[in-house]
């Protein structure tokens, strides 16, 4: 370890002040510049209904729906809601219905949810030669395997796939003589001049996305829930976090509502106890305490980073849980670097060289670590769902952010800083070993 | 010295120490089943109207009273509009319920409501898809895999079989701990465990490493295996127990958070640091040691019989 001209230290002090600095305010810090209104990364994290409170919906079944049928229409109200982005809903059989409640969007889009949710009860999706039912030529749930959305130039598309019952009766009946009424729970949607079927699959044409969109999940949802509901039934409104004692309200124009205590709770505590580890490292190790701190400070701001950048993310209380074996996991690699060091320098090496072993020892323990985490947590991510597959992600985040600032970070920033003292020890926090710095 | 014991106890103990806490939870779950949470085993649902109610807070306490009063165990609270209507919404851990009317007259008295007010004991269905639970096995198989040829690239058969033993006996007593003392498993206590494994992972491989590393080194050629072992685990332990004890900390400031998941979070965490610290300090070293002793004596007798030939 050569130290550093100091010149060359001076820069990057200077340089990762204002790396640190301008991390933390995007981080943190929500601002208006004009009409710009940036939220920042926090901010901008989305989070389930857990912490904030959202949306609710219940439906009720129609009489003899069967158990199978109701589990495959929850995994399908699930996977819905995945591509949706709302990727930790409560989604559960109560009583005789179906509930369902996920968070708002970070922009309190009540009247997107609201939407989603009440496509949910859209009913069976029928194609008809006539408004009678008997006119009937496609079942959505018999018929349909597979519906997807697409664009050809400036058009959007639904492609509707049949299976070879459905293609059948698809291929007889469509020619231009024919109009085509679209069925949705027995309610009239729209209808349209047939024309003969090219192709295997069905395509429709939509003048924008949004309406191709919004057709498409609605033909899934008539197609792939295999159970009516009551419509009559069906409640959808706002609902409170539950975990909140304190906010309880569910008026999404009150100043208290998604606000929740224990969430604020938790966080007061976490911070609280990050602030103690991190003051008891400047006490124990001094330099090493203070170069922690700041590359600390920076992988958390790279992991919110991530958090927010990354598309199946959405905090809920489990979520805290996985943050706080992220900041352990991150402090622990930090306290063996620490320690190492120390052990090295009690065994008689100089300051120099118990840096550099210390490093050296302290790599292993982390790498394995690393290693070990990224398998399984690689795992659950591919093959898990909804606040698993949630959690995993969160834990890859952590892992990488303490591998990077243990690794990396840290001895990074003691490195700066021995370019301003590399022939005290006491100011590392090191006593007794080598006091002779031979360099 | 005495301190020194502690890393080195024997064997024996520690392993009937640990079967019988197995054995009791298996008795344990064979007789109770686990205690699950909403996530995992289901529960009911409870309604009550508040539209007409001034003040939502006492009607949620006094409704909460009479629950825990009747044995139902909250899991959690919120409330939900309905159009005209607020509703408060309980939602507990116990399912078919049986004194239904005898709670709903009781809610009705004390929280002031008409008992068309009460709304209740809708069952909810767990929300865990049943390949969850597969899954986490599944993780857990891999982790003590990779642990293993990890551990046997670098630290030798006897550094893999302490790597792995810790591992699987961290998770087992972790399970055994929350059947015993009925701990509510959900997404959170399995955080918990989780936690505790990947510490206990890491200060055990910063123990081989340091073993590994100092062998050959002249200061440690005269201590014998458990000198090295012992000094090495000391030298951890307080920086593992620092860490251990800020977790177990978090956990009991979070105790204060009147919340039933989060509390039981807690409790799941306290346990885990302290397995996590008993595994890694305590019967990993032991074993450690016993494992060297024994590769050792094998070495010895092979040079032996080489010798003889």
């Amino acid at each position: 370890m050569k130290p550093r001209k100091r010149k060359m230290t001076l820069f990057l002090t200077i340089l990762m002040s204002v790396v640190i600095g301008l991390a933390l305010i995007l981080t943190f810090i929500p601002m208006h510049i004009g009409t710009l209104n940036y939220l920042s990364f926090a901010g901008n994290l989305q989070y389930a209904n857990d912490l904030k409170g959202g949306m609710y919906a219940q439906y009720q079944f129609k009489n003899g729906t069967s158990a199978e049928d109701i589990e495959k229409t929850v995994s399908e109200i699930r996977s819905v809601l995945s591509e949706k982005g709302y990727y930790s809903p409560f989604v559960a059989q109560v009583g005789n219905g179906v509930r369902i409640e996920i968070g708002n969007t970070t922009t309190h889009d009540y009247k997107g949810t609201d939407k989603l949710l009440d496509a949910i009860d859209v009913g069976l999706f029928e194609l008809r030669t006539g408004t009678e039912e008997s006119k009937k030529f496609i079942d959505g749930r018999e018929h349909i395997t597979d519906v997807k959305l697409g664009s050809s130039g400036s058009q959007t598309y639904v492609q509707i796939s049949f299976n070879e019952e459905g293609l059948v009766k698809y291929k007889e009946t469509m020619n231009s003589s024919v109009t085509v009424y679209v069925y949705m729970g027995g309610n009239l949607q729209t209808s349209f001049a047939g024309s003969s079927a090219v192709y295997d699959d069905m395509y429709l044409t939509f003048a924008n996305y949004a309406e191709a969109e919004d057709f498409a999940m609605k033909v899934k949802l008539g197609s792939f829930i295999p159970v009516d509901f009551n419509t009559e039934e069906t409640r959808i409104n706002t609902m409170s976090s539950p975990y909140s004692t304190a906010s309880l309200t569910a008026d999404v124009n009150s100043g208290a509502y998604g606000k929740s205590n224990v969430f604020v709770g938790m966080t007061i505590v976490m911070s609280f106890l990050v602030v103690l580890a991190m003051a008891l490292a400047i006490v124990r190790y001094r330099a090493i305490g203070v170069a922690n701190l700041l590359s600390m400070a920076l992988s958390t701001c790279v992991a919110i980073f991530l958090m927010q950048a990354l598309p199946w993310i959405e905090l809920s209380i489990s979520s805290l849980f996985v943050m706080l074996l992220g900041f352990v996991i991150m402090f622990y690699g930090a306290y063996a670097y620490a320690s190492n060091v120390q052990s090295e320098f009690h065994e008689g090496k100089t300051l120099t060289a118990s840096l550099e072993s210390g490093y050296k020892k302290s790599l292993l323990p982390n790498t394995f670590v690393l290693v070990a985490g990224l398998v399984v947590a690689v795992l659950f991510a591919f093959f898990g769902s909804g606040a698993i597959r949630t959690g995993a992600i969160i834990s890859l985040i952590f892992m990488l952010a303490s591998a990077f600032n243990n690794l990396c970070l840290l001895p990074w920033f003691v490195g700066i800083y021995y370019g301003y003292n590399n022939n005290k020890p006491a100011y590392y926090g090191l006593k007794g070993g080598n006091k002779n710095e031979i360099q | 010295m005495k301190f020194n014991k502690i890393f080195t106890l024997p064997l024996k103990y520690l392993f009937i120490g640990i079967a019988s806490m197995l054995a009791l939870a298996i008795i344990f779950v064979c007789c109770f089943g686990f205690n699950t949470s909403v996530e995992f085993g289901g529960g009911s649902q409870i309604k009550i109207d508040v539209t007409e109610v001034v003040d939502q807070s006492a009607t949620l306490k006094k409704a909460s009273a009479v629950l825990s009063a009747n044995k139902l165990s909250v899991e959690n609270t919120f409330v939900e509009d309905n159009g005209t209507q607020t509703y408060l919404v309980f939602r507990v851990t116990d399912k078919n319920i049986k004194n239904t009317d005898a709670i709903k007259s009781e809610l009705s008295a004390r929280c002031g409501v008409s008992a068309e007010s009460i709304i209740g004991f809708d069952a909810v269905n767990y929300t865990t898809e049943s390949s969850t639970v597969l899954l986490f096995g599944l993780g857990f198989v891999a982790l003590i895999v990779v642990v293993f040829f990890a551990g046997w690239a670098r630290y030798k058969l006897t550094g893999a079989l302490t790597l792995t033993l810790a591992t699987f006996v961290d998770f087992m007593l972790y399970l055994s701990i929350v059947a015993v003392l009925r701990i509510r498993i959900s997404s959170a206590t399995l955080i918990s465990l989780v936690s505790s494994v990947v510490l206990t992972t890491m200060a055990i491989v910063a123990v081989l490493e340091n073993v590994r590393g100092s062998k050959k080194l002249k200061q440690y050629e005269n201590y014998s295996n458990k000198d090295m072992v012992v000094h090495f685990a000391q030298k951890e332990f307080l920086p593992f127990a620092v860490i251990c004890g800020v977790v177990a900390v978090f956990g009991v400031l979070c105790l204060f958070i009147p919340n039933a998941y989060v509390q039981t979070f807690d409790f799941s965490l306290i346990f885990s640091a302290i397995i996590a610290l008993f595994v890694s300090m305590i019967l990993g070293p032991a074993f450690y040691v016993y494992a060297l002793d024994v590769g050792d004596s094998r070495k010895q007798a092979k040079l032996n019989k080489n010798k003889q030939k």
